[in-house]
């Protein structure tokens, strides 16, 4: 059971950690685009179905967005023709269906007023519309075919919807056919005298009339030849009603109009009567008057503005308002600075003039000024632009710096900055080398100093020092400069040094204890002649051999025989063995001592031992 | 001893035959900008001219954020407090930071900087405007601003959305009223799964700087950058700034951490101090190991005679040494003479 336990919780442990991989695969950051599968059916269905249902619904706007959308359709190169040649013959027929809908309202309007020629007219455009739409909707089917047989997609839904376009239609002509009727009836029974088209005229005092002032108009409503008293008529200016009047037991009406302060060129003017049901009259419309309004626009003329403008100083703008030619004294104008809104006034001469300071930096860096008027009677609104750039000057930046920096020294980093109107005080100055970073800032004078110490641990290498400079003054450019230099560590010296300088040593170390043997060899050759033996001070360098010639010297004292140049140390010995008899056997242990250490590599401190026993032991006995 | 000189000889070559063929062969990591595969940034490296950073710090040392410009794109480990700290320093004082991802780590960022904003990391689909399949969806309506100058589409490759619940974050752009979130992944759309036109493109000031929030950072890959103009957004962004590639939140394979490790020991080398010592040292090992050899045989001839002097000290060393000479002389002619 505890075994279970355990071997649950490990795999339980394992799922854990290979939970990311498995969210990894399962949701994976990308795939390769080139080997990516395609999908089965084109997405041009869902799209085609979709503007045909907004085309149903007669969002027009909205099908020809749709259709406008398909250039982001992925569609493969073969089917493309079909596809453009869908979508060309579905916006053609949009738009008819679009004219259709409009000419169809107009027509509505028209005979709502009575305007039955008019009507008549847009029904003749109406038709041919119509016309044009059924060919359209054809060729659009037969597009739709071909389309879904390439794609092989299921043809129903497709079916559906271009049955309920040519539902759309249907309407359409139906409604073309119903407003006809109408036009054609309201005709006929004019004709025939069941229906009376009647006749409304008006007529103004003048057509020529200052801003906001006030006309007489005159109307007359009849219907044949009778009039038509205490109807209700109403005036329209623009397009929009404006004031309603009723006739009098003349059919006519006088009224005033007070004509709004707008200022424009013209307005129009006229009348429309509308009768009750029960009243065998259809609605007129009379003729249209036009008005001509009288009123000045004032110029503004901007005589004097900067070509740039830089913050903290002060700049004029001057200008006049005239209207025709006259100076405007003492009018209100509105100056308006990328938003902020002053009020002032025109001198006594029709002059303004402002003066312009920038003390932020607005986020488009351009200042706009706008100079405005405000209307008045006959004296229409004015407005003059201008558009002001900030001025941005770039500061001249020096910068002295060694060329040469040594790690572990200190060095200094001197600069000046300036512009054309002098030094460029409180500057924020960033030193950047390699990954050190020195921040000061410039004085009164604009002139930085930074003193660096580079640490030891710095590489040797060429290196770019950057210094970037940053202006407390928003128009004053940030600058960069680089210069390059090249850092030198000591240990760049000093590290190749040491693998030479090892083996040197040793080598020389090596040198001098072989010099050494030489001259130890060079002393025991020449303290073996005779001539070094004669020698009272015979330095040998050997500790044995030095004994061997101690006890040499005690045995010549002795016997009175010294080796000759000629005889090796053995020769010596066989000369002299019959005469120390008593010492023969340990001076010849002596001397085999003595020989190696002369030839041999070295003798170790035993042998030292012996000797020095060996030779204490001679001395003793040649004393007795 | 031969056996092992040659054996230690042969691992020593294959070593440095391995390390080689490691070093040469590219990357194939997941938006490795050494990558030249389908699913690197090597494009997007030469588009940018970007620098990598392996550590958030190296950010301390931009001094013109102004001018900077920081990817950030598929974060896989985590931002930690000191990370996120750093990050938003340097957005205060002026750079631009993107930060793209989809299934990744980047939320972790967005909470620490108390952005109101977030990756679903569930999968956007859209089933009419695509790129060959539903997950390659196109992004066309995508506003007019100057992120996205010249921006017409996109096109995502396994992309999520981003949730914003604030109105100081700009939707830059969005896709398509067809798309949906495909939550349970069956490529369908489902009852509960969101539907229409959802945000992936956003953007929102701090301090000073512009932090843009993208929810595919696949776009930027070599297979993905020339498609529709997903260059130009990566033009847009970079225009005029110094660039720096966010390398320190993924998850490398052992290979690219060990072609990093060989470039991190060659950029030693390639030091002054260390090319030098290294040049010099093998130079004098080199001088000492044939000094030592010639040593060696001169001591064999030493001890040669040597040998001789122990069992006749009495003759002479420097006839020895004569004779030697000449035995060698003599021996080396008649060698010149059978040939």
């Amino acid at each position: 059971m505890k075994k279970k336990t355990t071997e649950t919780l490990i795999v339980l442990l394992i799922l854990l950690t290979l939970l990311p991989q498995i969210y990894a695969y399962i949701y994976p950051p990308h795939i390769n685009p080139e080997t990516a599968p395609e999908e089965e059916t084109p997405s041009i269905s869902i799209l085609l179905a979709h503007a045909l249902d907004d085309l149903t619904a007669q969002n027009f706007t909205e099908t020809l967005k749709l259709i406008n959308n398909t250039n982001h359709l992925h569609i493969p190169q073969n089917y493309k023709y079909i596809l453009t040649r869908t979508t060309e013959l579905l916006r053609q027929l949009t738009d008819t269906l679009k004219q259709i809908k409009e000419t169809l309202r107009e027509t509505e309007t028209l005979i709502e007023y009575g305007k039955l020629k008019d009507a008549k007219a847009k029904l003749n455009e109406t038709e041919l519309l119509l016309k044009d739409a059924n060919y359209t909707l054809k060729e659009v089917e037969n597009a739709v075919n071909q389309l879904v047989q390439t794609l092989k997609l299921s043809s129903n839904p497709f079916k559906e919807k271009i049955n309920e376009t040519k539902n759309l239609l249907n309407q359409y002509t139906q409604t073309y056919l119903n407003l006809k009727q109408t036009v054609d009836e309201v005709l006929s029974k004019i004709e025939q005298g069941t229906l009376i088209q009647p006749n409304l005229t008006i007529s103004t005092n003048t057509t020529k009339t200052p801003v906001g002032s006030t006309i007489k108009i005159h109307g007359n409503l009849t219907a044949s030849n009778k009039t038509l008293p205490n109807t209700t008529i109403t005036i329209y200016i623009n397009e929009q009603p404006y004031k309603t009047v009723q006739t009098n037991e003349n059919g006519k009406f006088e009224t005033e109009l007070k004509l709004p302060t707008i200022y424009i060129p013209t307005i129009t003017i006229y009348a429309t009567y509308k009768p009750r049901e029960t009243e065998p009259y259809i609605p007129a419309t009379s003729n249209t008057i036009k008005i001509k309004l009288i009123y000045q626009t004032p110029t503004i003329t901007i005589l004097n503005a900067p070509e740039k403008i830089r913050p903290f100083k002060n700049y004029t703008i001057e200008g006049e308002i005239q209207l025709n030619n006259t100076p405007l004294a003492n009018w209100p104008i509105n100056i308006t600075i990328n938003q902020k809104n002053i009020k002032t006034k025109t001198s006594s001469q029709g002059y303004f003039k402002y003066t312009i300071n920038i003390t932020t930096e607005p986020p488009t860096h351009i200042i706009n000024i706008q100079i405005s008027t405000q209307p008045q009677k006959t004296i229409s609104s004015a407005t003059a632009k201008i558009t002001i750039p900030i001025e941005y000057i770039n500061p001249q930046i020096t910068v002295k710096t060694p060329k040469i920096i040594i790690t572990g020294i200190k060095f200094k980093i001197q600069g000046t900055v300036k512009t054309e109107d002098g030094p460029v005080k409180n500057a924020a100055i960033t030193i950047k080398i390699g990954s050190k970073i020195i921040t000061t800032n410039t004085n009164k004078d604009g002139a930085f100093t930074a003193k660096i110490v580079l640490p030891l641990s710095t590489l040797s290498r060429k290196i770019t020092v950057t210094i970037f400079l940053a202006p407390e003054e928003f128009w004053i450019n940030t600058k960069t400069v680089k210069i390059q230099v090249t850092i030198i560590n000591p240990i760049t010296i000093i590290a190749p040094l040491i693998p030479i300088l090892i083996p040197v040593t040793n080598t020389l170390k090596t040198k001098r204890k072989e010099e050494a043997k030489i001259v130890i060899e060079k002393e025991i050759i020449e303290t073996v002649t005779p001539t070094a033996a004669r020698k009272k001070e015979v330095k040998a360098k050997h500790p044995i051999v030095a004994l061997y010639w101690e006890t040499l010297e005690k045995i010549h004292d002795k016997i009175g025989v010294y080796p000759q140049p000629s005889q090796t140390l053995r020769e010596y010995l066989s000369q002299i063995k019959e005469r120390i008899k008593s010492i023969a056997e340990k001076f010849e242990k002596l001397t085999i001592l003595t020989e190696k250490a002369l030839y041999a590599e070295k003798t170790s401190k035993q042998d030292e031992k012996l000797a020095k026993e060996l030779h204490e032991n001679i001395i003793e006995e040649l004393k007795q | 001893m031969k056996k092992a000189k040659i054996i230690t000889l042969t691992l020593t070559f294959s070593t440095i035959f391995m390390l080689t063929i490691a070093y040469m062969m590219p990357s194939t990591d997941n938006y490795n900008p050494e990558n030249p595969f389908w699913n690197g940034l090597k494009n997007l490296k030469n588009i940018t001219n970007a620098t990598q950073i392996t550590s958030t710090t190296q950010l301390k040392q931009i001094i013109d954020p102004k001018h900077t410009a920081i990817l950030i794109l598929g974060p896989e480990k985590p931002f930690t407090p000191q990370e996120t700290q750093t990050i938003k320093e340097i957005l205060e004082k002026g750079a631009t930071i993107l930060v793209a991802d989809d299934f990744g780590q980047a939320n972790t960022l967005l909470k620490q900087l108390q952005i109101q904003c977030k990756f679903t990391q569930h999968l956007l689909v859209d089933p009419v405007f695509y790129y060959k399949n539903r997950k390659l969806p196109k992004i066309f309506h995508i506003k007019n601003t100057t992120w996205t100058k010249n921006v017409e589409e996109l096109t995502l490759n396994y992309a999520t959305t981003l949730n914003i619940t604030s109105t100081e974050i700009e939707i830059l752009a969005n896709s398509s009223e067809y798309s949906y979130i495909d939550i349970n992944m069956n490529d369908q759309w489902d009852q509960g799964e969101p539907k229409g036109s959802q945000p992936i493109l956003a953007q929102t000031r701090i301090g000073k700087g512009n932090l843009i929030l993208l929810s595919d950072p696949s776009i930027f890959i070599n297979s993905m950058i020339n498609k529709s103009d997903n260059t130009q957004l990566l033009k847009n962004i970079a225009k005029g700034k110094t660039v720096y590639l966010d390398l320190s939140h993924y998850k490398t394979t052992p290979h690219t951490k060990l072609k990093t490790a060989i470039q991190t020991t060659l950029n030693f080398i390639y030091v002054p101090e260390a090319k030098y010592t290294l040049v010099a040292a093998t130079t004098i090992i080199t001088l000492y190991a044939t000094r030592k050899t010639k040593e060696k045989t001169e001591k064999e001839e030493v001890d040669e005679i040597e040998e001789v002097l122990k069992k006749h000290p009495n003759w002479n060393r420097k006839i020895l040494e004569k004779l030697k000479e000449w035995r060698e002389s003599f021996g080396t002619n008649r060698t010149t003479q059978n040939t």
